[in-house]
């Protein structure tokens, strides 16, 4: 299937230009100052946890890649979007670096070789709404919640260490780009629903639902997460029920657009 | 929350508001399960999750948008979403219709 608007590739340089100019500090991160003692553990946790959870993108790459299938613009973003990310992984290792902490072998080691793949198709094959809804469109729309969650994680622990405001501005850029990243899944699924059929468009807000009322974040699939309680549990301890509305109220604002194609709420996730 | 004073207003959308939250959870007859203090996450199940389901069965019952300052915390019954209401019916630049 062509699909003409996503012909362009207009969205994607926009894409990979900005977020190639996003860290021109990036070297400069070396020789950052954080003072330790004005970071809560939980934070350090967190860096820790995300900066292996970055590190990981070999394991998120291979399976967006697949979801995607022959869509080749798509598998260009993997790669972007990978880069981008494993940028977050080498800052947050600057940050803990400098607040003299660091991430142990073992756990890189635990993340490389942790199994990933299975726990990833099988959440994409039991949480879809209908087979009619492809493994592409499905990504797109886990996208979208996957990464407005990376904001809302790096955005509550940036409030979490006022004390530190470098380490705190150094996150909130890091939530910009999760931001970014939401954005880009957002066009790219609209630019695909364009050219699908009405009976698949009819899908897209109930995916979303069931996504959202049932959302595993991709370091659930990996077992060192949990096993060092490095995992979600984690993350939420952030989550003030301000953001956690304001999370709500902005996903709903994205998908509602595809609300004209669905069945009224309480009939839409049962397909 | 804007507190609005119109106590008619505030009426008619209590009223509108249990038809919505009857017909949601499928509740047949009016025999008072959905009234103004009725709590939404211990009586009518409502929690975090369901939240997206509050979100849109509002905007679209009243053709109003959530701004995303919203915090449910604050919303804790039947009563409070009228006032949410009330209040972004009542203040355009929030309200604008978005169903």
């Amino acid at each position: 299937v062509r699909e003409p608007s996503w012909e362009t590739t207009d969205v994607l340089d926009d894409f990979f230009v900005v977020g190639r100019s996003r860290w021109p500090d990036l070297k400069k991160l070396d020789d950052i100052v954080l003072d330790r003692a004005k970071v809560p553990d939980d934070v350090v946790t967190f860096l820790k946890s995300t900066s292996l959870n970055e590190h990981g993108i070999v394991h998120y790459v291979r399976g967006y890649l697949e979801n995607y299938g022959d869509d080749y613009k798509l598998g260009i973003w993997a790669s972007i979007w990978g880069g981008e990310e494993y940028t977050h992984s080498v800052i947050l290792r600057k940050c803990l670096r400098a607040l003299g902490e660091t991430v142990r072998r073992d756990e890189f080691d635990g993340l490389e070789t942790g199994r990933y793949a299975d726990g990833w198709r099988r959440y994409t094959r039991e949480s879809k709404v209908s087979p009619l809804v492809s493994d592409r469109l499905w990504t797109l729309v886990y996208g979208v919640i996957q990464e407005y969650s990376a904001f809302v994680a790096y955005s509550t622990v940036a409030e979490a260490c006022p004390d530190e405001p470098a380490l705190a501005e150094i996150l909130k850029r890091v939530a910009a780009d999760e931001m970014r990243h939401c954005k880009f899944f957002e066009l790219s699924l609209a630019a695909i629903v364009e050219h699908s059929t009405d009976e698949v468009r009819a899908l897209v807000w109930p995916q979303f639902d069931k996504l959202f009322k049932k959302f595993d974040m991709p370091q659930e699939f990996i077992g060192l997460f949990g096993e060092r309680e490095m995992g979600t549990d984690l993350y939420l301890k952030f989550w003030t029920p301000a953001w956690r509305s304001r999370m709500v109220v902005d996903l709903v604002h994205r998908f509602k657009p595809y609300r004209r194609f669905a069945k009224p709420v309480g009939e839409a996730s049962v397909v | 929350v804007n507190r609005a004073p119109d106590r008619a207003l505030h009426a008619d959308v209590v009223h509108k508001l249990r038809g919505v939250f009857r017909d949601y959870l499928k509740i047949e007859s009016d025999s008072g399960v959905v009234a103004p203090d009725t709590r939404l996450r211990e009586d009518l199940k409502i929690d975090s999750l369901a939240l997206v389901d509050l979100v849109i069965l509002v905007e679209e019952a009243f053709s109003v948008e959530i701004p995303s300052t919203f915090n449910a915390d604050e919303v804790r019954t039947v009563g409070d979403v009228a006032d949410l209401v009330v209040g972004l019916l009542g203040a355009p630049e929030l309200g604008a219709a978005g169903a």
